[in-house]
Order: structure tokens, then sequence, then C-alpha cells
């Protein structure tokens, strides 16, 4: 068992935890066992809704994923060059816990975070379709063929069209997956700059892959990317990537986002 | 499938939704179509209780098929209409469920029948084609069957329906939370909320639902009623891979660790259940984690090997009460408790219930509501399509 004190906006909470249990598992048994208002945004407890995003002990992490025991080491802070080393008080580990930035403030460490959400385009998908590996030899099962005559029904109902049972068969056998982006601001809020952000710009060269060059969405995206809030306010920090709990690598995506930029001026 | 939202007629009511969760989004969706204003009230984030941590299985019914096919119709008629109405926030890509023992085996022909009476589409591959799509299951299992499960996004979707009720008019006041219902007679007036500035504040209401799911026993009894709701937390471990894109199902009636849903990079094993008082704060047992890696195993060799990325509870709102153990023998099924026998006449509670089918059981409370006040009103939920979850954050009232 580990005394930690938890300190939010000048208030502390002193708790016994164990070094496996998350921040925000803490956070949870506080307002719990102490009955009383604790205001923090969380939601799916294991890093997919990207809610409970905060600054813990100077760096900018999802309480969910980070364990008290991760905050007992040094840990590097998000200009990768000093270190964030533990501080403990007549043997209490300190954990301090601040709002992430760039998000309109609510109460304790709950933020509304509207920038983020702007940042990102309307066209930028959620999801995306890959082949499969060995789709030539697979061919989808009868299901398939009874659950398109169930949406063939519905469709006539209510008088939408009925989607080509070629296409429904083919698409039965390509993987749906959610984009690795959670949309947790982490990076919008560990980035110096003041601009669309890492999320958004990240979020615009996915998209850019799956619509093609000669459409208005494809062309739309780009000029967000060269608009003066863009790509060209990047400084190369890099600390969104080091803060992103999900490897999109916002920092890279906006060099390759300068590549496109520079061939296109070439031509 | 429309996606613009028409400016509607507006009923001159009020109504109040106690709980941002799936089925209070849902709710303020299909009560904004029909016109109504609406209020509602979230102590924390919207879907901070138990439907942000849900592993996010769109169920086509069929693990329901035997034991009750009347949820089991209805999960398949809701996946079909979720795919449609979310489409960026659902990964559809069906589900196996596994026989591993001879007992399974031997169920298998009366699990198909009930999946068939039930409209779900199930239907027995060679292991040989199980294996082509997915090379990681246990490739000794016994007998394999196909059904439409799916995945989705448990925090996406009903900020959609938040979203498009937003759009709509309706006013969300997340960080807030009902501290006392006044009433005068037999009637609810106004509802006191205590604010993130700590301050109390009081809002008016014609009619009162409490979407508080497995905090919905204490919601009441701030007007003195009460309701049957058992809060049943189960624990769920995600492994660091994705080893499979279709869910996983164990072939047997429905008991713990026998899901293996697959979640961006993750796979989840879930789930443990067991009832208790207190919803607040759960944390996962460290046996009920070594138990469902032990569990996942037997569908998924590979599973415990991977490192694990999260464990957490969350609390299911089953319908009934004074039940010891797990629960399991309580039905999934969703009810509206009218507090009039109790002498409230404009308070409803909504309990029971399942993530696939929010939808629905927002249609049910929403035409239960509009009788109630005497309003003539349609669902038209089936049909338009809420915008996207990211408008929840952008729009400006």
């Amino acid at each position: 068992m580990i005394n930690a004190i938890i300190i939010i906006n000048n208030r502390r909470y002193t708790v016994e935890c164990s070094e496996s249990n998350t921040v925000l598992d803490v956070l949870e048994s506080i307002r719990k066992e102490k009955k009383l208002s604790l205001h923090y945004r969380h939601s799916c407890h294991h890093g997919s809704c990207g809610t409970c995003g905060a600054i813990i002990n100077c760096i900018e992490g999802l309480m969910c994923l980070t364990k008290i025991s991760d905050l007992m080491h040094e840990r590097k802070t998000t200009s990768g060059k000093d270190t964030v080393a533990p501080q403990y008080e007549n043997g209490k580990l300190i954990i301090n816990l601040e709002p992430l930035k760039k998000a309109a403030y609510i109460a304790d460490i709950a933020v509304y975070p509207a920038q983020l959400f702007e940042s990102i385009p309307e066209t930028a998908s959620y999801k995306r379709s890959i082949e499969r590996a060995n789709a030539s030899q697979l061919e989808p099962d009868s299901s398939y063929d009874e659950l398109y005559k169930q949406i063939c029904s519905d469709a006539a109902q209510t008088q939408e069209p009925v989607p080509d049972k070629h296409v429904f068969m083919k698409n039965s056998l390509i993987r749906n997956k959610l984009e690795l982006c959670i949309e947790c601001g982490l990076c919008l809020s560990a980035c110096p700059e003041e601009f669309r952000g890492p999320a958004g710009l990240a979020a615009i060269h996915t998209a850019l892959a799956k619509n093609k060059p000669e459409t208005s969405t494809y062309s739309n995206l780009l000029a967000l990317a060269y608009a003066e809030d863009g790509i060209a306010q990047c400084k190369r920090h890099f600390a969104c990537s080091r803060v992103c709990p999900q490897g999109v690598a916002p920092g890279r995506r906006i060099q390759e986002l300068r590549a496109i930029d520079s061939k296109n001026s070439n031509t | 499938m429309k996606n613009n939202l028409p400016s509607r007629k507006k009923l001159n009511k009020t109504i109040a939704i106690i709980g941002g969760g799936g089925t209070g989004c849902a709710l303020a969706w299909d009560l904004s179509l029909r016109g109504f204003s609406v209020l509602v009230f979230e102590k924390g984030e919207l879907t901070s209780g138990t439907t942000g941590r849900h592993h996010g299985q769109i169920h086509s019914g069929a693990r329901y098929a035997v034991g009750d096919k009347n949820i089991a119709r209805e999960c398949m008629e809701e996946s079909i209409l979720l795919r449609k109405l979310v489409p960026e926030a659902v990964e559809f890509n069906g589900g196996i469920f596994l026989a591993l023992t001879d007992e399974e085996a031997d169920y298998t022909d009366t699990f198909i029948e009930a999946c068939h009476e039930a409209g779900i589409p199930a239907q027995e591959i060679s292991i040989e084609k199980a294996l082509q799509f997915e090379p990681l299951i246990n490739p000794h299992c016994k007998r394999c069957v196909t059904v439409p499960d799916g995945t989705f996004d448990a925090f996406r979707v009903p900020l959609s329906f938040a979203a498009g009720a937003r759009m709509l008019g309706a006013a969300f006041y997340s960080f807030h939370e009902v501290v006392q219902l006044d009433t005068v007679g037999n009637k609810i007036i106004s509802l006191i909320v205590t604010t993130p500035e700590g301050k109390q504040q009081s809002f008016a209401a014609d009619f009162v639902i409490n979407a508080g799911g497995a905090w919905a026993k204490q919601i009441a009894a701030l007007a003195k009623v009460h309701v049957p709701v058992t809060p049943a937390p189960g624990t769920m471990v995600a492994v660091k891979n994705r080893f499979t894109d279709k869910v996983i199902s164990r072939l047997a009636p429905p008991g713990d660790g026998d899901i293996i849903v697959p979640q961006r990079e993750l796979s989840i094993i879930g789930s443990t259940q067991r009832v208790t008082d207190n919803p607040e704060g759960l944390l996962p047992l460290p046996e009920e984690i070594s138990f469902l890696l032990k569990r996942a195993t037997e569908l998924i060799p590979a599973f415990s090997n991977a490192p694990i990325h999260a464990a957490w509870s969350a609390a299911r709102p089953l319908a009934g009460e004074g039940l010891t153990g797990s629960g399991r023998s309580l039905s999934r099924d969703f009810m509206i408790v009218d507090h009039s026998d109790a002498g409230i006449t404009n308070f409803i509670s909504l309990i029971g219930g399942k993530a696939t089918i929010l939808r629905a059981m927002a249609e049910k409370a929403a035409d239960y509501a509009s009788e109630k006040l005497g309003e003539q009103t349609y669902c038209e939920t089936r049909t338009i399509v809420p915008p996207s979850w990211r408008n929840y954050y952008t729009y400006k009232d």
C-alpha cells in the first residue's frame, strides 16, 4: 500500500492506495469513501473514450491508464529533455492534478473540450475499412443473405434506397475499425503553440488518405492544413507525439502534411 | 435516411431527464424530435456511470435467444438500426459463437433454432471456415456459429444522440447533480441542482424522467418513492492485442467470462457479475481478473500472453430486488415504473435494459411520457440520423 496526497486546485486529499491502482481509481474511491463532490471527466476507464485526460505531475496523461507505480519513477517531460522526479511529503507520494489546457474550465479538473472538437474537420471519418489479406479465399456466409433481406424489408418500409446486394456481400468481408485517435486532447494541451493543433492536423492527415486527390473534400482538407492556423505554426516540439496514448504520432503526420505542401508548390 | 434537422413544432412542455447515460441521451434526442423542451441533468460527464464502461458489444440478440426471444428480437432490430443511425461509431464485423465442450456442442442446435425463431440469421460454419476469418480462435472448438454481432463506441453513440438533442434546443447540464425534488400535492414542481461551482439552482419541469440506471433508486428516493433496481457490477479486462475482428462468444447460456470484444488495438474479455447496493467507485477484484483471463484463453489461446491494458468494473442496472449471488437470474428487460401509484403523477423511472437497445428504450419511455402529458406525438428516431458526437461539444446554444 502507498500513502499519497492528491492535490487538485489547492485542495489536498490524503489517500491510501495500491501501486497498481490508476489515478482514476483513486479519484473514484475518494468520491465514494469521502462522499465529496470532485469534478473530473471519465467514461470508459480503459483508454478508449478519451475523456479522462489531465496534467498529472506536470505531464499530460489519461488518468485511467496512469498507474500510481508509474508516478513513483522519474519521468520525461513533454519537452523530451527534462525529467520530473517523484516528490514525497512525510513519506507520502504527491500527485498533483491539473485540468488540460486549451479547454474551457468547469471545476476541479473537469473541462469542456470545445476547442479540440472544433479543430477536427467534420469530413474526418472516425472509421477505416481494411481489406482482409486472405479476402480472395473468403466468401460471406449465408447469415449475410438473411441480413440483407431484413435490411431490404426495413428500407422498403421507410422508403430508403436499398443497398446493392453484390456490394453488401463484398463489404461483409471487409474489416471495419475505429481510428486510433480517441480525441482525448492530450496533444493539444501539451503543444506550446496556439493554432489548429496536433489532433486536428493528424485527423486531416488521416482523412486525406481516405479521399481521392481530385475530390473537393480532399482539397478542402488540404486547404485547412495550409491555412494560417495550420501546419506552418508547428514548431516541431513533438510534445504531441510524446503524450499521445494511442501512438497516433501527430508530430510525424504534420511533417508528412508539409511534404505534400512542398510537393504541390514545386509543381 | 434523413440527416438534416428540420425545425420542429414546439410543444409548450418541459421534460427533465435525470441521468446522462445511454438512455438519458437517447431519450433527450427522441423527446426533442417530438417537440418537447428537454433538460438533462448529469452529476458527472455524460456516460460517466455505466454506459461508457460497456465493453462495446452490439448484440445481435443471439446471446439471449434461448432465454428470452423478445429481448433477442429487439436486439436484432436495434443492431440493424444502429448501423444506419451512427455508422461512424460502429464496427460491424459480425460474431462467432464457439462450442468448446461436448455439452456446448449438443446445445448448438437449440441455440441456432432459438436464434432463427427470434429473427437472428445464425448460421453454422465449419471450423476451417471460422479459422479463415479468425485464425486465432481456439482450433479445438467443436462447433462454430456466425451471428451478426458488432461493436460500438460506448461514448460516441450516446453523445451523437445528445448532439442531436442539443441542436434541437435541449439543454444539457453535465456536472450538475440533482439533490432535491420539490413536490406540491401530487406533482414534482422543481428540481434543485448543485452546480459545478457548488451553488444550488432550481429548475421547473412539467414532467420528470429518472434515467439514473444503477443510480435510479437513489434518485427516486429524492421524491420519497421506490424503484426496484439492483446494481450488478461486472468486471472487464482489456489486453493489448486485437486478436479478432469478430466478437467471439461461448456457445452456452449467458455466464461469466464468455465474450471477447475487439476494440481498436485491444481485445476485451467480459464479464463477471455480482450484486451490490452502491454503484459508486467500483474497482475490479484481483480474483475476477485472473478468472477472466483464464476463461478468455479458452476462446482465444493467446489471449493471456498479451499484456494487460486495463481492468475496470461497471454496474448493470438490473430490474428487480432481493437478490444474492450473481443476479444472472434477473431479466435484462427494460421497465417503466410509473410513480402515480405512489402518489406522484408526473414522475417515471426507467430501469433495466441494455446498451444495444438504448434507442428502443427511449422510444418506449417517450411514448409513455407523451401520453401522460396528453400530447399526440410520434417517434422519429428510427429514420433521422443524428449529427456527429463532435457537435455535442462544438454546438453553441
